[in-house]
C-alpha cells in the first residue's frame, strides 16, 4: 500500500504563540478511511487544514501526495444565491471544466447523493440534513482522491446523521478514496472508519492509533455488537485518561 | 388579498391630518404666514403646475445622476479598500471626509468649480451620498464566510472568481442597505445644491421663501419627498428582485 499522507515531527504554533499540535508522526495509506478523534480544541481541525494546505506547518514536515482534494466543513456553507445544482457544480466551475462535462459530473453527483429532485431548490428551502448532502455532493463532484471532513455531521439530528453516515460508508466502499474524518464522537469514529487516530488535549499529540476491525459492510446494528463496544471502550479510556491529565495539570 | 388592504392603511391617518390642518389654517386658528392651507398647496402642484413639475424633473435628474455616481464609485472604492490593507490605511480617512464635511459649507466652492448649473447640483448630491455606499460595501466585503474563502482557495479560484462569484454576491444585502440610504441622501444633496445655484425644487424653495409664497415652499417640499420616495421604492423593488430567493431580509414581508 502506498502512503498518501506522511507527517514527520509535525508541529503547529500560531502567531499568537498557541501550540495546537506537537510532534506528530503518522502515515495514512491510500484508500484508508481514518478518523481523528479528540477533545475540543485539541487541534484536529488544524491538522485537517494543514493537510488541505490551508495552513503551513511550523515545524517538521507534512507530505500529501494528492492535489485533487475536497473539504467538507462542519456546516454546509453553501452559496445562498445559487440553487442546489449550481452549488454542486461550483468546484468544476472554479477549475474551468468544460460546460458539458460540468453538467454530466454534477448530475452524477446529484444522483449519487439522492438530490435529483432538488436540483433547482435554493439552500434556504432545505433542511439541515439536506444542506449537508448538497455540501457532500459538492465535495464529491470533482471525484477527489482525498476527502477531508471536519465534523460534518455534528450539527445534525440523529436520523439525518445516521442516514448520511451509512451513505458515506457506502460511497467509500465503492470509490475507495482516502478519507480523513474529524469527529469528537467515538461511536461515529468506530462506525464509519477503519482506523482511529486519537489526539490528546492541546497541544495535540497522538495517544492512540487504533485499527477498527469491524466488517467492511456495516449496518447500524453493528453498534450493538460486543466487538464495537470493545473498540469504543478502548478509545474512550485513552481519551479520558489524556483529557483528565491535562485538566489536572491546569489546576 | 388581505395584504392589499393593509398597504393602503397609512392613507387614513394622512387624510385625517390633512383635514385637520385644512380646518386649522382655513379658519385662521393657525395664522396663514406660518402655514398655507393644504388646498393651496395642492393647487400649487396641480394648477400652477408647470413650474413645479419642471423643477421636479430637474431635481430628480440631478439627484439620480449623483446617486448613480455614488453607487458606482462607492462600490468600487469599497472593493478596493477591502482588498488592500494599504489602500485602506492610506485613503480611508479621506473617505470619511465626505461623511463629515458639511455640504452646505462646500457648496459655494462647488459653484466656483462647476458653475451655476446641474454639475454643481450633481456634485453636491454625490458628496452627500457616497459615504454610506463605501461603508456598506466595505462591511459586506469583510463579512465573507471564511469557510467559503477556504473552499475557493482549495479549488485554486482566480481573483476574478473570488470577486464575482464569492465576495460581491455575499455583500449584496449590505450594498442594498447602502443604496437605500444613499438614495434618500442624494435627494437631500441635490436640494441643498440648488439652494446655492438656483433651479430645481431647491431653487423654488429659495425664491418662494423670500416672496412669502408658503404654498409653493410646501409644494416643493412635497415634491422633493416624492422624489426620495420613488428612489427608495425603486431600490426596495430592485433588492427584492435580486435577493428574494436567498436572503432572509427579503422573505415574507
Amino acid at each position: 500500500m502506498k502512503a498518501d499522507i506522511i507527517a514527520r515531527n509535525l508541529s503547529k504554533t500560531f502567531n499568537n504563540g498557541l501550540t495546537t499540535l506537537k510532534n506528530l508522526n503518522f502515515e495514512i495509506t491510500e484508500g484508508d478511511f481514518v478518523s481523528l478523534v479528540g477533545p475540543s480544541g485539541c487541534g484536529k481541525s488544524t491538522l485537517l487544514r494543514l493537510i488541505a494546505k490551508l495552513e503551513m506547518p511550523s515545524e517538521g514536515s507534512l507530505q500529501v501526495y494528492h492535489d485533487q482534494i475536497a473539504f467538507v466543513f462542519q456546516d454546509a456553507h453553501l452559496l445562498p444565491w445559487r440553487n442546489v445544482f449550481e452549488n454542486i457544480s461550483l468546484p468544476l466551475e472554479l477549475q474551468k471544466i468544460s460546460p458539458a462535462e460540468k453538467k454530466s459530473l454534477t448530475e452524477q453527483a446529484l444522483e449519487k447523493i439522492g438530490l435529483k429532485d432538488f436540483a433547482s431548490a435554493y439552500p434556504a428551502q432545505l433542511s439541515g440534513g439536506m444542506k449537508m448532502r448538497v455540501s457532500l455532493a459538492r465535495a464529491l463532484v470533482t471525484q477527489p482522491k482525498l476527502l477531508l471532513m471536519d465534523e460534518p455531521f455534528a450539527a445534525l439530528d440523529e436520523v439525518s446523521r445516521a442516514s448520511l453516515e451509512e451513505d458515506l460508508r457506502k460511497l467509500w466502499l465503492e470509490k475507495k478514496m482516502t478519507i480523513v474524518f474529524v469527529t469528537h464522537s467515538i461511536s461515529e469514529a468506530c462506525f464509519l472508519t477503519n482506523r482511529a487516530l486519537v489526539l490528546s488535549s492541546r497541544p495535540g499529540q497522538i495517544v492512540l492509533d487504533k485499527k477498527i476491525s469491524l466488517p467492511e459492510n456495516r449496518k447500524l446494528e453493528i453498534t450493538l455488537s460486543p466487538e464495537f463496544s470493545k473498540t469504543a471502550r478502548e478509545i474512550l479510556e485513552v481519551l479520558s485518561a489524556n483529557t483528565q491529565q491535562d485538566m489536572a495539570a491546569q489546576l | 388579498m388581505k395584504m392589499k388592504w393593509i398597504a393602503f392603511l397609512p392613507l387614513i391617518p394622512l387624510a385625517i391630518a390633512i383635514l385637520l390642518i385644512e380646518i386649522l389654517t382655513r379658519y385662521q386658528i393657525l395664522p396663514s404666514y406660518l402655514a398655507p392651507t393644504p388646498s393651496e398647496v395642492f393647487s400649487a402642484i396641480f394648477v400652477d403646475s408647470k413650474e413645479i413639475w419642471t423643477a421636479f424633473f430637474q431635481t430628480a435628474k440631478a439627484a439620480f445622476l449623483g446617486f448613480l455616481m455614488s453607487a458606482f464609485f462607492g462600490i468600487l472604492i469599497g472593493i478596493i479598500f477591502s482588498s488592500s490593507k494599504w489602500m485602506y490605511r492610506a485613503f480611508y480617512p479621506y473617505a470619511v471626509f465626505f461623511q463629515t464635511v458639511p455640504v452646505i459649507a462646500v457648496a459655494p466652492l462647488l459653484v466656483i468649480w462647476f458653475g451655476y448649473g446641474t454639475p454643481t447640483v450633481v456634485a453636491s448630491s454625490f458628496i452627500v451620498s457616497i459615504f454610506p455606499m463605501i461603508a456598506s460595501t466595505l462591511t459586506g466585503m469583510r463579512s465573507t464566510d471564511p469557510a467559503l474563502v477556504d473552499l475557493f482557495h482549495l479549488y485554486k479560484a482566480n481573483a476574478f472568481d473570488f470577486l464575482f462569484k464569492l465576495r460581491l454576491p455575499f455583500c449584496l444585502p449590505q450594498i442594498f442597505v447602502g443604496l437605500r440610504i444613499a438614495s434618500g441622501l442624494a435627494v437631500i444633496g441635490a436640494v441643498v445644491g440648488e439652494f446655492i445655484t438656483g433651479g430645481g425644487l431647491g431653487g423654488i424653495i429659495e425664491v418662494a421663501k423670500t416672496r412669502q409664497r408658503l404654498d409653493l415652499v410646501f409644494a416643493a417640499i412635497l415634491m422633493a419627498t416624492l422624489i426620495g420616495f420613488i428612489f427608495l421604492s425603486g431600490m426596495n423593488i430592485f433588492s427584492r428582485l435580486v435577493l428574494r430567493n436567498w436572503h432572509a431580509s427579503e422573505k415574507n414581508i
